[in-house]
């Protein structure tokens, strides 16, 4: 039923194999220095070469990052269910939260290292800062999205609130809030990266910011890349998810 | 006034009037709007959009309450939802997230709820709506999600829902409203077929004349709003009908009675 056809599964790699190709020879033929755009040879070199490192800061990135969402998403949730439920609550709390988000994050790190120091923390507060907000409005959209006549239904049947609530509020919510996850959780990554870039000794963010400071640009490629390969494959793996418990939601 | 006799209405609307929001900018959408109906009754009721059919039943069912006058069923005033009745709408409003049959047990799982009974009845449960189903031709259906359903089954299915507890009193606003006309005219039959056997009441909202001639006994129109009952016509067709009758002369002359009094609007009433 959902099977993608034979090419829709090969465009992706079509695509990226296409795009590694015309990087390589276009640096190749404008004679570009590895310090100004490395060919992806160069990066793939480099990936082998500090590996051992890559690795390490990778993990260290990858942890934070998921400590960051899982807070991101218990809040989210929490936030969204009440913001979804009560009127009240949505007046009060959707502009500040609203502002909130509008605030660019890396601005938030500088005051972070001062009540926490260097480290893990602040990228961990980051990282659930910036990933925290599209799970509210999610959750909230989705209670909101009960159809009025299904509400008759079950109060016509003497269902009260919290009874129309369990029964259509919470499983209508599950697209939308399984539908954030998987672009919180690439955001957390943005979070995690921008306050180790600024301030911390460890993560694929230092590496970089280190690794730039001598000049060492294909080394700073191979962090993007490892990068990006995270957060493919946390998005995928919830895209998955999503597809797996919310199959009705789709055609 | 709760003294009930044979002749006492099921339902009796006394001069009623429903007014929504306050102030400027409030709405008068029903006044001075009476109507009885007998127990078993097949009422339809049509009229222009937005004269007030759809908060005609929402008073019924008890979801709101009237600004004057007063609603009673059983001779009871309705001051809050009773249960007694099943809804079904244009929209089949169903649970996407639930297979047919789980849809169809709703109503009984939450009248199960509110008795604090549990599970123990899911399996009757079932087994009720496996048999309405396949009543309204859903056989073999009862597994499947309403996407995979097309928009005929999942108005089955609906009514299925709407009628599973068994309720005295069936609200149906434009139930077929948005079907093509063959499957609007199957499922007459099937609304029909299910009203004789469970000789329930029923209140129909429909836009289609012909439909609310067919299935009615009495069919009412009410005016543009605020929305009150300006006709009444008793249709006195024998049951079962079908659906040759509608090209009966007398039929006809009923539709047609119908139409002129939707036509005229509220002043042409007073001369
Ligand atoms: N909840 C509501 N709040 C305010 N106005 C409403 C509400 N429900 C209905 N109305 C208004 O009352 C009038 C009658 O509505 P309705 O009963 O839905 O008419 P119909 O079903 O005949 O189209 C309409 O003008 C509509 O805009
Ligand atoms: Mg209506």
């Amino acid at each position: 039923m959902n099977s993608k056809s034979l090419q829709e599964r090969l465009a992706p790699w079509v695509v990226i194999i296409v795009v590694f190709f015309v990087w390589e020879f276009g640096t190749r033929a404008l004679g570009l220095q590895p310090f100004i755009l490395p060919k992806p040879t160069d990066v793939y070199a480099s990936l082998i070469r500090w590996w051992d490192q890559i690795q390490f800061h990778a993990v260290h990135t990858l942890t934070t990052t998921v400590t960051g969402f899982a807070i991101a998403v218990a809040l989210g949730i929490t936030l969204g269910l009440l913001v979804g439920y009560s009127r009240l609550a949505y007046h009060a709390l959707y502009p500040i939260m609203i502002g909130f988000n509008s605030v660019p994050k890396v601005a938030l790190v500088p005051v972070l290292v001062i009540w926490f120091g260097i480290g893990t923390v602040p990228a961990i507060i980051t990282a659930c800062a910036i990933s925290f907000f599209p799970i509210v409005v999610n959750v909230a959209t989705g209670l909101a999205t009960v159809e009025p006549e299904l509400e008759d239904v079950l109060r016509s049947l003497g269902a009260k609130r919290h009874d129309i609530f369990l029964k259509v509020g919470l499983p209508s919510a599950m697209p939308y809030f399984f539908a954030s996850l998987k672009v919180s959780v690439t955001l957390a990554f943005v979070g995690t990266i921008i306050s180790e870039t600024v301030a911390s000794n460890r993560g694929v963010g230092y590496l970089m910011i280190a690794a730039s400071g001598r000049f060492d640009v294909p080394l700073v490629f191979a962090g993007l890349f490892v990068i990006a390969v995270m957060g493919i494959v946390l998005y995928e793996g919830f895209a998955y998810m999503e597809r797996k418990l919310t199959g009705w939601a789709y055609r | 006034m709760s003294t009930e006799t044979p002749s006492t209405p099921l339902v009796n609307f006394d001069n009623v009037a429903l007014r929504y929001g306050t102030g400027t900018e409030s709405i008068l959408a029903l006044e001075g709007l009476n109507l009885s109906i007998r127990t078993g009754e097949f009422v339809a009721v049509v009229g222009m959009s937005g004269c007030g059919k759809s908060s005609l039943l929402k008073l019924m069912s008890g979801l709101v309450r009237p600004t004057a006058g007063s609603v009673t069923i059983h001779g009871q005033e309705v001051t809050k939802p009773l249960g007694i009745v099943g809804m079904a709408f244009q929209n089949p409003s169903l649970m996407p997230w639930r297979r047919a049959l789980e849809n169809v047990i709703l109503p009984l799982e939450i009248k199960s709820e509110q008795r604090r009974l549990h599970s123990g009845d899911a399996r009757e449960h079932k087994e009720k709506a496996r048999e309405l189903l396949s009543k309204v031709g859903l056989a073999g259906f009862e597994d499947k999600y309403p996407k995979e359903l097309s928009g005929g089954m999942k108005q089955r299915v609906s009514l299925c829902r709407a009628l599973i507890h068994q309720p005295e009193l069936l609200l149906l606003d434009e139930p077929f409203g948005a079907l093509d006309a063959f499957t609007r005219e199957e499922l007459w039959g099937v609304l029909q077929r299910l009203h004789r056997e469970t000789g329930c009441t029923v209140v129909l909202i429909t836009h289609d004349l012909t439909e609310s001639v067919y299935l009615a006994d009495t069919v009412h129109v009410m005016s543009p709003r605020p929305g009150h009952l300006v006709y009444g016509a008793e249709v006195p067709f024998e049951r079962p009908r079908n659906l040759d009758d509608r090209f009966n002369v007398a039929f006809t002359q009923i539709v047609a009675d119908l139409r002129h009094h939707i036509a005229k609007g509220p002043e042409a009433e007073a001369v």
